[in-house]
């Protein structure tokens, strides 16, 4: 029973200890589910604000989210509107718009393009990738243009013929756009073609108008002008002589006047396609206006060479043009001036060869002539520009003064007619001849003055003269120029207004140059002088073309026979042969004669044989001042030997 | 260390020799939580240690043979309390090839400052693979005992040689196991076998 109640007693202990370690088990179960509940408890309210703050962040994403889709769609709408306006815009274009995307290696043409050069695209992207349609004058310029574009982001834009689909090249007017990536790398180039065909086939006519004679299709001036100040800079340069030769028809005048226009022009253009066609490679001729050429040549070896290279010109115009009936002979006059030697530019150069080609046509009569400019001519002309300046002043000063020469009337003795001559005393060269300075005051454009004041003086001392007895005219030398001039009538008749009666004492001496000048006006003119009271006389008869048609159309009173024929007379047969034969030929058109420059009795003897009216000359009277003439009248008066004294006619 | 292991223990104790061995074990004032678990708590792996020692005297029983008979008996009690672990599973091997990379992970998602043994898998043939196990605990014993109970689980009879990797050690062992399937024997739906 004890053990029983030991064994009892154990059992209830056992089991006391057990429900107290289930018990202990049991609070320490509700203390960790409390933990872990407080914990879930605390995560679960880190959720809640977790997931707050998350659908926050979600709501300002959303948000955004349709803010970006708006947005997307308001620029998909105004992308779509910009590629509709460039549509339209490659439609309305006259230019072709080309495309290669660098990335997607994809080639675009536009219609317009297509249609303008007329390739289908497979063969266009061919011809791109290679330049291959591209005129090979071109490509090197167009293939640097975009390089320079690509690595240097310089301005893509060049004009350059293309192969088109007929065969032709077109010009074409090609500008571009390259885009880059942030990497510098190419990842698109665009751009356009336009065809500028008409505009540069129109700027290259014009241009060839502007350089070109139309004519001759030579260079004309303005090209020669060019050139010739390229050669003189490269010559500068590299030290090598120039040589420019000026050239001159010669009388071209006369052939436009008496075969025509047309027949004038073929001359000319046959001189110009000789000249070119006898020249070097290097070398280049222009036509510089009317009857005047150019040539500028290189490689010049020295004076030879270069005499047998304008002999080579020469004979290349010695074949004849030939032109319906005619066979044309262009005879020319070529001056040449050398660079360095004879001017250090063009207008040096030009100037020179000019003086050079007057020496020429000093000699024409031998034909086609070359002249070389030499440094006397060109020390000449300095003189000379420095004898026109005084001239200048001495007109402005009054220096010059006139004498006068009688003719004497081989019927009766008595002298009627005197010739004033013009005569100046240069203040340091001392009296010079009017061979020498009127040539100097033609030349520089000084002559009209001149002349106006030789009209004043002598027109001046008709009074002072007709005072003496048997004196009735004073003859004047006019030049062509003066004569043909606008003022010279209105000059003339201011001053014989001054001098009421002095008209029917003055005679007009002019050359045959204004036949050849302007017969039309000269008629003119001389009309007027006759309705005035004047009397004309042609100067210098027998030294041009002589043609006796000019007498009658120009209505001349009489001739002056030339010098040269009457220092012949006595030495040859053909001279008196022909001054007999002038002098009748005059009569018969009732013209007075007047032989010039009688020197000796012989001479004398021959005029009185062929009975030339009157003679002058210094084997009678030397050129004397108005009070040795005054002198000489008088004592004329007393030594008559010839009879009575005649009244002079009038030939008007 | 988990609380349900104690549990378990104790449970396993109780039924083999009575409630009077737990109170003995309990009783141990070497226990710092003075023989009170529950399984959802944690505690020392020490006390376990203590727990197994005293046992070994009491039954005298080797401490290996009796971690390895709880590790043994206690596969299947695990099985039911997480029947979700073989949801994907394709038989023993393939369930212990996860050990690491599954079922580990599962546990460290409950239980964040459990300190978990690595299963190293490699696969020799179809019958026949070698787990490395490597612990700071020394508990070699338990998982083989774990190991026979999933061989016993999927109605397969486990061979395992132990292959140390240092003399007596517990915490790192090499186990090479070979398998053969009990044909005669029926699975039951909880993974225990009868008959």
């Amino acid at each position: 029973m004890g053990e029983l109640m030991d064994e009892l007693t154990a059992k209830i202990a056992l089991l006391e200890r057990r429900v107290n370690r289930e018990i202990a088990s049991r609070k320490q179960s509700e203390a960790i589910l409390n933990q872990k509940s407080s914990e879930l408890y605390h995560l679960n309210f880190a959720l809640k604000k977790s997931n707050q703050a998350l659908d926050l962040r979600v709501q300002e994403r959303t948000q955004a989210l349709e803010l970006a889709v708006k947005q997307s769609e308001k620029q998909s709408a105004i992308n779509k509107k910009s590629n509709d306006r460039f549509k339209l815009a490659m439609l309305a274009s006259t230019a072709g718009i080309w495309e290669k995307n660098m990335i997607d290696d994809e080639w675009f043409f536009s219609d317009r393009l297509i249609h303008l050069i007329g390739f289908k695209k497979e063969q266009l992207i061919q011809y791109f990738e290679e330049f291959s349609f591209v005129h090979p004058e071109d490509k090197r310029l167009l293939r640097s243009t975009i390089i320079k574009h690509i690595k240097r982001r310089e301005v893509f834009d060049v004009e350059c013929r293309v192969l088109i689909s007929n065969g032709y090249y077109k010009w074409i007017w090609v500008v571009g756009q390259a885009e880059w990536d942030e990497q510098g790398k190419m990842t698109r180039i665009a751009g356009s073609f336009s065809d500028i065909n008409e505009r540069v086939e129109n700027a290259q006519m014009v241009q060839r108008m502007a350089h070109f004679d139309h004519l001759t299709q030579i260079p004309n001036r303005v090209l020669f002008t060019q050139q010739l100040d390229q050669l003189i800079q490269l010559a500068r340069e590299q030290h090598f002589v120039v040589a420019v030769l000026l050239i001159d028809l010669n009388d071209f005048k006369l052939i436009n006047d008496t075969l025509g226009h047309i027949v004038g022009d073929r001359l000319l253009q046959y001189v110009a396609s000789t000249l070119q066609n006898s020249i070097q490679s290097d070398d280049f001729a222009a036509r510089l206006g009317g009857d005047e050429f150019a040539i500028a040549l290189t490689n010049v070896q020295g004076d030879e060479n270069l005499a047998r290279r304008c002999c080579d010109i020469l004979k290349g115009l010695e074949a004849p043009l030939k032109y319906k009936s005619n066979n044309l002979q262009a005879k020319i006059s070529i001056g040449v001036a050398q660079y360095p030697e004879h001017g250090a530019n063009r207008t040096e150069l030009l100037s020179n060869a000019d003086l050079a080609m007057y020496k020429a046509k000093d000699n024409k009569a031998k034909g086609s002539q070359f002249y070389f400019c030499e440094q006397q001519l060109i020390e000449q002309r300095a003189v000379n520009v420095r004898i026109g300046q005084d001239i200048y002043s001495a007109i402005k000063n009054r220096e010059f003064y006139m004498k006068y020469q009688p003719f004497v009337d081989l019927t009766k003795g008595t002298h009627k007619m005197v010739e004033s001559l013009v005569r100046w005393k240069h203040p340091t060269l001392g009296e010079m001849s009017p061979a020498d300075f009127i040539p100097i005051a033609e030349q520089s454009g000084l002559i009209i003055e001149l002349s106006e004041l030789i009209i004043e003086m002598v027109v001046g001392e008709i009074p002072n003269l007709m005072k003496s007895r048997g004196l009735e005219r004073l003859s004047i030398n006019i030049s062509a120029g003066h004569f043909l001039s606008p003022n010279f009538l209105p000059v003339l008749i201011k001053h014989l207004d001054r001098n009421p009666g002095a008209a029917a004492h003055l005679c007009i001496e002019i050359t045959e140059s204004v036949v050849l000048d302007n017969l039309d006006l000269a008629r003119v003119v001389v009309d007027k002088l006759h309705r005035l009271g004047l009397v004309v006389s042609l100067d210098d008869f027998g030294t041009g073309y002589s043609s006796l048609s000019y007498l009658q159309l120009l209505s001349v009173d009489s001739i002056k026979l030339d010098r040269s024929f009457i220092a012949d007379l006595d030495i040859s047969r053909d001279r008196r042969t022909i001054t007999e034969s002038i002098i009748k030929l005059a009569h018969s058109l009732n013209l007075y004669v007047v032989a010039e420059g009688v020197e000796n009795a012989k001479q004398l003897d021959y005029l009185i044989k062929y009975r030339c009216d009157f003679i002058q000359g210094n084997y009678f009277y030397q050129p004397m001042s108005a009070k040795e003439l005054l002198i000489v009248q008088r004592d004329s008066q007393h030594y008559q030997k010839w009879g009575d004294i005649l009244k002079f006619e009038q030939c008007d | 260390m988990l609380g349900m292991i104690f549990t378990e223990l104790l449970e396993l104790v109780e039924n083999k020799y009575g409630y009077e061995v737990v109170d003995q074990l309990l009783a141990n004032d070497q226990l710092p939580s003075q023989g009170i678990y529950t399984a959802i708590g944690s505690y020392d792996h020490s006390e376990l240690l203590v727990l197994v020692k005293q046992l070994s005297e009491i039954v005298d029983t080797p401490v290996r043979q009796l971690v390895s008979e709880f590790g043994l008996e206690i596969f299947a009690n695990l099985i039911d309390s997480h029947p979700q672990i073989l949801a994907n599973i394709d038989g023993s091997f393939d369930l212990l090839s996860k050990i690491d990379s599954y079922i580990h992970l599962e546990v460290a998602k409950l239980y964040p400052t459990a300190r978990l043994p690595h299963f190293s898998f490699t696969k020799i043939d179809d019958n026949h693979i070698q787990i490395h196990y490597r612990s700071r605990r020394p508990f070699a014993s338990f998982a083989e005992g774990l190991l026979l109970g999933c061989g016993r689980f999927f109605n397969e009879k486990f061979t395992i040689n132990r292959i140390a990797q240092a003399t007596n050690s517990e915490s790192d062992v090499i186990f090479d196991i070979f398998r053969t399937k009990l044909e005669s024997s029926k699975v039951r739906t909880d993974g225990r076998t009868h008959g």
